[in-house]
């Protein structure tokens, strides 16, 4: 079987904002093709994970300067230069890895938004009733599944480093540059405002798209 | 004498590029619903989908590419699929140029570096990847998938689902969509015509304008970090839920004036017009909302 579903098509069907035609389209299809029921059971298992994630996480007092400091590295970090020698392409850089890194995302991304929206006032002259820190230390913790979802693509780009162009490499790295200064700024205000809707979907926006991104250039670099 | 020179030189010119280029010409009956995919260095391709059951590949490529894979199956049989790759010296500069004809009901799939992709009249799905160059399609795709760094990406039509995601490269839409799912880091996001069920466009500092319609019960999402958005409403009848972090929102179709955000930064707005059939999400984090008819 080689239509395999596409990603978005898997987070619909997750989402359930699928038409119940389509909907039932690819059910099937995942019932029938090993691959895509594989993907689509990690993702509900992995997303139900997020879900039930305890409301209130105390993470190690380190962990916040961790995130920031892998943040501010990843600011100045550049892929290994053109001169390096040419390496084999890992074993695991495979579809399959991309795939769980994206699930990571999403889950993660539905943790933070659901993190946030839980502790959203029912009107707008209610002050929020969850705690900052309980909110805060539940976001880092989504947080810090988006930067290792990051490290992990960034190593699979480094290994796959000789596949691109030095162009290519530096459109990337210039687009990665203006995400990461977009997510940095996003962080600084939500720190500020922790129990803010809006500005938690923005931030998450702009983490799915570096995912997104660095999903696409390894992907565009291993095939 | 030196008409004749000139003469001789232009000739030179002109026969050098075409002595060092091959020509491409594959011609096979398929299935209406063949799967084709076209892969490698090559700087244009031209699709278009027509009401045939065969497939046509024509065009140029350099003396020093080679043209690997073909159409699947026995060379009499109908074929339900066809792989192309076109495989260059890195050294090469990438100069070929192809054109490939299939059922429209084809579903194609083209990747390239950098590369100037148009495709026509395919009634079937498209997933087209490239790193440069620009991306045009026409007419009603079921299914589009879109892939660019900094190419630019052009949609004319009514695909089914859409998908258009690139870094830098700018996406136009004129037409309608059932399912519309753009995102870009800083291209220019322009949206226009036609009529849309479900839409959810992500920028991070790209502008974005959506000047088409909302279908009745329909949803538009607009996110972006640091880009103007501009929603040109018209006569929609659209609740419209606008709300910036910092930046500040106009609004030119009611009288109706953004209110401060929260913690009094930002500003936010909410808007009933008509009957409130759809709704329109608008999210900034330090870019301006305008909203217009």
């Amino acid at each position: 079987m080689t239509n395999h579903l596409s990603w978005e098509t898997l987070n619909d069907v997750i989402d359930d904002m699928l038409a119940p035609a389509a909907s039932a389209a690819a059910e099937s299809h995942a019932r029938e093709c090993a691959e895509c029921g594989a993907a689509l059971a990690e993702l509900r298992a992995t997303v139900a994970g997020a879900r039930a994630l305890p409301a209130s996480v105390t993470p190690p007092d380190e962990l916040w300067s961790e995130v920031r400091a892998t943040i501010e590295a990843g600011k100045v970090a550049h892929l290994p230069s053109g001169t390096q020698s040419a390496r084999p392409r890992g074993w695991w850089v495979t579809p399959q890895r991309l795939a769980a890194a994206a699930v990571v995302l999403v889950a993660a991304t539905a943790s933070l938004t659901g993190i946030v929206m839980r502790s959203q006032p029912s009107s707008v002259t209610v002050v929020a009733s969850a705690p900052p820190a309980t909110v805060m230390a539940s976001w880092q913790a989504s947080e810090k599944a988006f930067q290792v979802s990051v490290v992990e693509l960034r190593e699979q780009l480094a290994v796959l480093h000789d596949h691109l162009s030095p162009e290519t490499i530096v459109k990337v790295e210039r687009a990665i540059s203006t995400i990461d200064l977009a997510i940095a700024e996003g962080r600084e205000a939500l720190l500020r405002d922790p129990a803010n809707a809006a500005l938690s979907e923005l931030l998450a926006s702009n983490y799915r798209q570096k995912i997104e991104l660095l999903r696409r250039v390894t992907q565009l670099a291993s095939s | 004498m030196r008409p004749f020179v000139h003469l001789t030189l232009l000739l030179c010119t002109i026969a050098a590029p075409l002595s060092a280029q091959q020509k491409v010409d594959v011609r096979r009956g398929v299935t209406k619903d063949v799967y084709v995919r076209v892969n490698g260095a090559f700087a244009s391709l031209k699709v278009t989908g027509w009401q045939k059951d065969s497939l046509v590949l024509t065009g140029t490529l350099p003396k020093e590419a080679r043209l690997e894979g073909g159409v699947g199956g026995a060379s009499t049989a109908t074929a339900t699929g066809a792989k192309f790759y076109v495989e260059a010296p890195a050294s090469a500069i990438i100069t070929g140029n192809l054109e490939l004809f299939v059922p429209e009901g084809a579903t194609v799939w083209a990747k390239s570096g950098s590369a100037n992709i148009d495709v026509t009249g395919i009634t079937g799905g498209l997933d087209l990847n490239i790193v440069g160059g620009s991306i045009n399609v026409t007419g009603k795709p079921r299914e589009l998938n879109i892939e660019s760094m900094d190419g630019d990406v052009t949609v004319g039509g009514a695909p089914t689902w859409m998908r258009a995601k690139t870094a830098s490269g700018n996406i136009t839409v004129r037409g309608s969509c059932t399912d519309l799912g753009i995102t870009t880091v800083s291209g220019i996001v322009s949206v226009r015509e036609g009529s849309f069920e479900r839409a959810r466009i992500e920028s991070v500092t790209g502008n974005v304008t959506f000047g088409a319609g909302v279908s009745r019960a329909g949803t538009l999402l607009i996110d972006s970090h640091s880009g103007t958005i501009e929603l040109l409403i018209g006569k929609a009848s659209l609740d419209v839920d606008a709300t910036t972090i910092t930046g500040s929102i106009t609004n030119s179709v009611t009288t109706r004036r953004p209110t401060p955000g929260r913690e009094g930064r930002g500003e936010e707005l909410t808007l009933n017009l008509g009957t409130g059939d759809a709704r329109a999400t608008l999210r900034s984090f330090k870019g301006n909302i305008r909203l217009a008819r």
